[in-house]
């Protein structure tokens, strides 16, 4: 019954550096990281339990399919069940055009700017706990 | 009076009574390369920002990163050495396009002496 984190970006490091503050505050975590959003769709879809909660950190520009992408892929209608998933931006832009244009997705809970903090790290997964359950 | 508005600021100015068809040819297509240039000059400023946004921000994000991560746990010797190699390339990586937008923008300003 444990959680599912998609860490989508093509940044390595940064799928390593939010991998390690996640599982410091939650071992029972099953983290994917995904090197682009097209990888991520897949991983999205051929996730066995997709009963369960799945938290999405998706970065926005990204080779193959960017964030944007990905965004539209999963608010169209033939990926019309993501009531489990959770979806935050994790972007190291800070252009208020991206931000603005990431609220036109109502799949997007919040807009995070890199790097994230233990504080933003313990927010996404509390935050999931108090609202779903 | 026309050259004081120049000081000001002004780019171009017609004298009412010595308006010709040569004359007023030159004052618009002085007009039409100088909107080139703003246009030209417009475009390079937002690829900045967005380089700014997108591009400086991920090794720095990255640094900033690390350095959470870093103080949230004492991260044993071997682990410690391997993050602060990952400081060193990202800060060098950051230097490098610092430096590099310094050269784009040093390229408008020799494009507006170039004009004068």
């Amino acid at each position: 019954m444990s959680k599912t984190i998609l860490i989508i970006d093509d940044d390595q490091l940064v799928r390593l550096i939010v991998e390690k503050m996640m599982s410091k505050i939650d071992s029972t975590l099953t983290i994917i990281p995904c090197e682009d959003g097209k990888v991520g769709l897949e991983r999205l879809i051929e996730r066995p339990e997709n009963h369960f909660e799945c938290i999405v950190l998706l970065d926005l520009n990204m080779p193959v399919l960017d964030g944007w992408g990905f965004l539209d892929e999963i608010q169209s209608e033939q990926f019309n069940d993501y009531q489990n998933i959770t979806l935050y931006i994790l972007s190291s832009s800070i252009d208020k055009v991206d931000i603005e244009r990431a609220k036109q997705y109502s799949i997007v809970k919040k807009f995070y700017h890199k790097p994230l903090t233990s504080v933003d790290i313990a927010e996404i997964l509390n935050f999931n706990i108090n609202t779903i359950h | 009076m026309a050259k004081e508005s120049l000081k000001l600021g002004v780019e171009d100015y017609l004298i009412k009574d010595e308006i010709s068809p040569a004359i007023l040819l030159k004052s618009i297509e002085f007009a039409l390369s100088r909107s080139f240039y703003i246009q030209l000059q417009n475009e390079k400023l937002r690829n900045i920002a967005w380089t700014q946004s997108h591009v400086v921000r991920a090794p720095l994000a990255r640094i900033l990163g690390i350095i959470n991560l870093i103080e949230t746990e004492k991260e044993n010797i071997e682990e410690l050495i391997f993050w602060l190699k990952q400081l060193r390339v990202s800060s060098d990586e950051m230097d490098a396009i610092v430096k590099k937008i310094t050269e784009e923008a040093q390229e408008i300003q020799f494009f507006n002496k170039n004009n004068e």
